[in-house]
């Protein structure tokens, strides 16, 4: 036989006991009268607080509210400055690498460009720019930008998982 | 107007529609009050606080995603922030001791309420307030703000036993009391 403690009676009151435990304490209740005593009151005490009613706020809470809101729904300072950091640095790597090639390129032209034709030029453009390329996502030069890169990711990565950390503390605060 | 959910809502304030928000307020400002109230025991700092809670979940609305029901997130809000102004008030020591014991609270209350001793509603609404924080705030929410065990936990960042634990101990503090005292003995 099951021994009917305090706890068991809040839960058979929620209904979280098994079939057979909720069985034992229907037989429970209707052979012992102490235990009645004791579920009657607690059901009392259910009922009681179930009826408790709500306490009401100032009837010009919700105009006094509405008036000190701010116009636009802030964005989180710290979420503004992450993107803009991330969008810095990926704009930074990007110009360099523009800048390396057009560097080259500029470079390796022939000085009397003016006398050759348009196609020529265009010819010795694209050859040049495809060999910069080449030269520049291959061997160790790939493995440098793809180190860049891959150190850019990590960092935002991060970064992201702070601000995610901190924006979760700051609502629990 | 009844009709429109929480999260429909929320994504029209979100959109621009600051007007919305009063929707908000209007349907959780009572019933967040009285939990301040019973937290703060003082209406004009549960009120503050309340406007607060409002600014701050308004201020925070692009952080919610939608992951938890609005209510738990906002009582969370509400919950976090009421501690703070305990603590500010260097309440928070009172805090952590009053869940030594309830029955000796809840004794001495009893012995302190006057004429209204027939009136169990009186009575039992009077108590918890002597009730430890953590334990009417859990009445509260449960009672007065229709929340399950599991959104309690979530909203008090504690475990659903711990929550149903101290539920179970405040009704149990109270039922010891009427059966002591013969309170509505014609109904046990």
């Amino acid at each position: 036989m099951m021994n009917i403690t305090d706890e068991i009676l809040n839960k058979y009151f929620d209904g979280e006991l098994s079939k057979q435990e909720t069985a034992e304490v229907n037989s429970a209740l209707s052979t012992s009268e102490e235990i009645r005593k004791r579920y009657n009151a607690l059901r009392l005490v259910h009922e009681q607080l179930s009826k408790i009613e709500m306490e009401n706020v100032s009837a010009d809470f919700t105009a006094k509210l509405m008036r000190r809101l701010p116009h636009k729904i802030k964005v989180p300072r710290q979420q503004k400055y992450f993107f803009a950091a991330i969008s810095f640095v990926i704009i930074i790597i990007c110009l360099g690498i523009v800048g390396y090639v057009t560097a080259a390129i500029v470079s390796s032209f022939p000085a009397q460009t003016s006398s050759s034709n348009f196609i020529d030029s265009f010819n010795n453009f694209s050859s040049v720019f495809v060999s910069e390329m080449e030269r520049l996502f291959k061997g160790r030069s790939l493995s440098i930008i793809g180190s860049v890169f891959s150190f850019g990711i990590l960092i935002s990565g991060y970064f992201f998982f702070e601000y995610q950390k901190k924006a979760k503390a700051n609502l629990s605060r | 107007m009844i009709n429109i959910t929480d999260q429909e809502v929320i994504e029209s304030v979100k959109k621009g529609n600051q007007a919305d928000y009063s929707i908000i307020v209007d349907r959780y400002k009572n019933k967040a009050f009285s939990l301040l109230r019973r937290m703060l025991k003082n209406e004009f700092d549960a009120e503050e606080v309340l406007q607060d809670c409002f600014l701050k979940a308004y201020n925070s609305l692009n952080s919610f995603k939608g992951e938890s029901k609005f209510s738990t997130w906002f009582y969370r809000i509400v919950y976090n922030t009421a501690l703070t102004k305990l603590s500010s008030k260097k309440r928070k020591i009172e805090l952590e001791m009053t869940s030594i014991d309830e029955h000796t609270n809840l004794e001495s209350a009893y012995d302190s309420i006057g004429s209204e001793k027939d009136d169990l509603a009186a009575v039992i609404s009077k108590l918890i307030g002597q009730l430890p924080e953590k334990h009417s705030v859990i009445i509260n929410m449960f009672y007065m703000n229709e929340m399950t065990c599991e959104e309690i936990s979530e909203a008090m960042n504690i475990s659903i036993s711990n929550v149903k634990v101290l539920l179970y101990r405040s009704r149990n503090a109270l039922k010891d009391l009427i059966i002591k005292h013969k309170l509505a003995e014609e109904l046990i």
